[in-house]
């Protein structure tokens, strides 16, 4: 690989696509629109919309701000994808999976901030309508477990079955892939609970999914720079 | 002298599995032990409304599965064992494992019948949120320790004797055996921890 | 089946023993028969890590992460029980 160099450049740059997703992310729930923590399910119409009007920009901006998110995750995802193609060689079912998952998952994101955009576009609307656009908003945002279920066990799949002596990506990053998908799959619930640990803003719903969610995009950087530094994907094992 | 032979076969710093399986053992109890807590906290601040439900729960069926259970991890440590000694069996081993896994599941289904009979759903208090959800993620992680174990079995040779890698059926059984950790943990919990009341 | 072992019988025997003893002892709701049952589990927890999950044998790090485990949701289940019980 006498590219390999230039090649190595390009694919950290397109790593750091995943921490400015994550910050994009951020800023827009905290900062912007005040929902991180998230309201509570039990708030009235009226709370929901009151909260909704007095942060109107906010709702706006942080829209602007998810959707764009969900737009330049892209870079990061492929280098995750060219790895776990790596691993997979001829026939990448699961790297395909993944992919497809993934897509499914941004697509969630992109919808939350158009539904806070939705819920903030028209302040004199009636409060029952800006909870509703609220509402699917924060459903949107926690409800992403249910694809990301399949997209980290399947992810965990490929790079468990790298038989290589040396293995592309760390088998451990294989296993934490298992552990959060398992803990995802729990958020399903959220619909069914506006109170308890498994309410959209509860300990098992929302702030296990956050934390493990965390601990995963920064693994996942760690081990991408890992494997481009190590120039894995020139890899000549069998 | 049964005892010395298992001794050579597990030395000291020997890791079970492989080292990173045990990300997700250690993540899982990690969060499991948030769970636990939650739990606790519910149990204690809503200790009225708690025990009408949970005076509900079939306690002898969550002592039939932890049985169960602990029985099924008996049989997968024993695979392991003979799996080390190149005997032949491991297969009945994992089969005999699999199926008290597969009579966990079995009465964990009539358990959850009976009570959605009755009119306890997931929804229907805070007890039965806790005890459908709890067990529920338990039961997610029986299907895929059996699915393991299932795809573990395929891996002996016709006696039965082990012929894929250790750490495979090592891990495996750790995984196994982490189920059985926390249901006892839930048994406890859920079944039998009682808060304030008539006593 | 000439090699079963017997320290894995022994456990299994103390597992399902005190399964059945806590049984009944966890109806009276006191905190005392409540920090029972919590220790019951717990010890049951500590049998199946370390003689079934063979982490007795494990590095120190791996022990030293279970039993921190152990004794951290321990002490808060029972300070839970004990501290925020009316």
């Amino acid at each position: 690989m006498k590219q390999a160099g230039s090649r190595q450049g390009a694919l950290r740059l397109c790593v750091f696509a995943g921490p400015l997703w994550g910050t994009l992310f951020f800023i827009a729930l905290w900062p912007l629109m005040h929902i991180f923590p998230p309201y509570s399910p039990t708030w009235s119409a009226a709370e929901v919309a009151t909260h909704v009007r007095d942060n109107q920009t906010g709702f706006l901006v942080g829209g602007i701000l998810l959707m764009t998110a969900a737009a330049i995750v892209w870079p990061f995802i492929t280098v995750i994808l060219l790895f776990l193609k790596k691993i997979e060689g001829r026939l990448p079912i699961w790297t395909t999976v993944t992919a497809l998952v993934f897509t499914f998952g941004q697509f969630t994101v992109f919808m939350c901030g158009l539904a806070f955009t939705m819920a903030a576009f028209r302040p004199e609307a009636s409060n029952e309508m800006i909870r509703a656009w609220s509402d699917l908003g924060m459903f949107l945002l926690v409800i992403p477990a249910i694809p990301g279920t399949t997209q980290y066990l399947a992810t965990g799949a490929v790079i468990l079955q790298d038989s290589r002596a040396k293995p592309i990506l760390p088998r451990w990053y294989g296993y934490l892939n298992l552990w959060v998908g398992i803990l995802s799959a729990p958020g399903a619930v959220v619909g069914l609970f506006k109170v308890g640990p498994f309410a959209w803003n509860g300990i098992a719903a929302f702030w296990i999914p956050a934390v493990v969610f965390g601990v995963w995009i920064t693994a996942t950087q760690i081990i991408l720079l890992g494997a481009i530094k190590r120039n894995a994907l020139a890899d000549e094992q069998p | 002298m049964i005892e010395t032979h298992d001794r050579t076969e597990t030395p000291r710093g020997h890791i079970p599995g492989e080292p990173g399986l045990w990300v997700l053992i250690f993540g899982d109890l990690l969060v499991f032990g948030v769970l636990f807590v939650t739990y606790a906290v519910s149990l204690v601040n809503d200790a009225d409304a708690m025990r009408l439900s949970q005076e509900k729960l079939g306690r002898g069926l969550g002592l039939a599965n932890t049985i169960l259970l602990l029985t099924s991890s008996w049989f997968i440590a024993h695979a392991v064992i003979a799996a080390r000694r190149g005997a032949p069996g491991v297969r009945r081993l994992i089969f005999a494992a699999i199926a008290l896994g597969t009579a966990f599941v079995a009465v964990k289904i009539v358990e959850w019948g009976g009570h959605i009979g009755s009119g306890d759903t997931l929804n229907s208090s805070s007890f039965f949120t806790f005890y459908f959800m709890y067990t529920g993620i338990h039961l997610l992680h029986v299907l895929i320790g059996l699915g393991v174990l299932c795809w573990t079995a395929t891996q002996c040779d016709s006696r039965g004797a082990w012929t894929g890698s250790f750490a495979v059926l090592e891990g495996s059984a750790v995984f196994w055996h982490l189920v059985d950790l926390l249901w006892v943990m839930i048994f406890a919990l859920l079944y039998l921890l009682r808060h304030g009341g008539a006593a | 089946m000439t090699w079963v072992s017997k320290r894995l019988t022994v456990s299994w025997l103390v597992l399902v023993t005190v399964s059945i003893l806590s049984f009944e002892s966890s109806l009276f709701g006191s905190k005392a028969a409540g920090a029972i049952v919590i220790a019951i589990g717990l010890l049951k927890a500590w049998i199946v890590g370390s003689e079934f999950m063979e982490i007795r044998c494990a590095p120190l790090i791996m022990r030293a992460i279970f039993l921190s485990w152990l004794l951290i949701v321990g002490g808060a289940l029972l300070s839970v029980v004990y501290l925020l019980g009316s």
